[in-house]
């Protein structure tokens, strides 16, 4: 059973915003920057987008993914697999293959303004852990969070 | 449209016909309504699958809301909003997620 816990989950990312940008000579000067940290606000009922796999970037065409909703904020505290920021959301967001087969990836991204644009996506983690009980009308799956650490946006 | 709740966790007191309870989705925002109806049988992508099998889910909740739901809204929270005595602040009790009926057409129903 998911604990009861609605506080909102919030995580610090980097952000490389200029990776993949046009040349130019103050483009190239941000470009030697490190990475800055960037505070990404995400709470119970924002928008997110989930790709069967992204190849270590965040995919151009957002209509490939299945557009869904940041449910309730959970933890887990006990037993394996332990994590501090996660959603529920709804199993069918999941993505798998026409012969049935679970994809491994179905990483989630999210943009602050809720529209999809590509520069903005911020992969904030990936789904999984179904649970699937049809007998009781339970039919839902966890959003991990990835940790503090380098994380891009492109 | 009714909306479709299905409980993220068992709830000991389940709320009654006719009680109010909100959700906040993705697409559609803040939407509020009350519960129409308890034990329904939906058709639902089967999970881990590309959307072409469905199956059942039993035992959902009904809710008529004030608006419109749409698809990017599955997921959502759905939960009771309780005012804290003495003060102008209201917290969420969660009662559930919002979830889409295939049933009929074949397409997504929208909520």
């Amino acid at each position: 059973m998911p604990p009861n816990n609605t506080d909102s989950g919030s995580v610090s990312v980097s952000d490389d915003l200029t990776k993949e940008s046009n040349v130019s000579d103050i483009n190239n000067l941000v470009r030697r920057q490190p990475p800055q940290p960037q505070a990404v606000d995400v709470h119970a009922g924002n928008r997110m987008w989930i790709f069967k796999s992204n190849h270590g970037v965040a995919p151009i065409d957002g209509n490939n993914a299945k557009k869904c909703t940041f449910g309730f904020a959970v933890r887990k505290v006990r037993g394996r697999n332990r994590f501090d920021h996660g959603f529920l959301t709804l199993s069918g967001c999941m993505h798998g293959t026409i012969m049935g087969f679970p994809y491994n990836g179905n990483p989630a991204y999210y943009t602050p303004n809720q529209n999809w644009v590509q520069q903005e996506a911020i992969q904030l983690g990936a789904i999984g852990s179904l649970v699937h009980e049809p007998a009781n009308g339970i039919s839902y799956t966890i959003l991990r969070l990835l940790p503090n650490n380098e994380q891009y946006t492109l | 449209m009714p909306l479709v709740s299905i409980p993220v966790l068992p709830i000991p007191n389940q709320p009654p016909l006719n009680f109010e309870v909100c959700a906040f989705g993705g697409e559609s925002g803040f939407v509020c309504g009350e519960i129409v109806d308890f034990g329904v049988t939906i058709t639902v992508n089967v999970p881990k699958t590309c959307g072409d099998k469905t199956t059942q889910l039993f035992n959902v909740t009904k809710v008529l809301m004030n608006k419109v739901y749409s698809e990017g809204d599955l997921g959502a929270p759905v939960y009771i909003p309780l005012s804290v005595p003495n003060s102008k602040q209201t917290i969420a009790s969660p009662v559930g997620q919002v979830v889409g009926d295939r049933s009929g057409t074949g397409q997504k129903s929208r909520f």
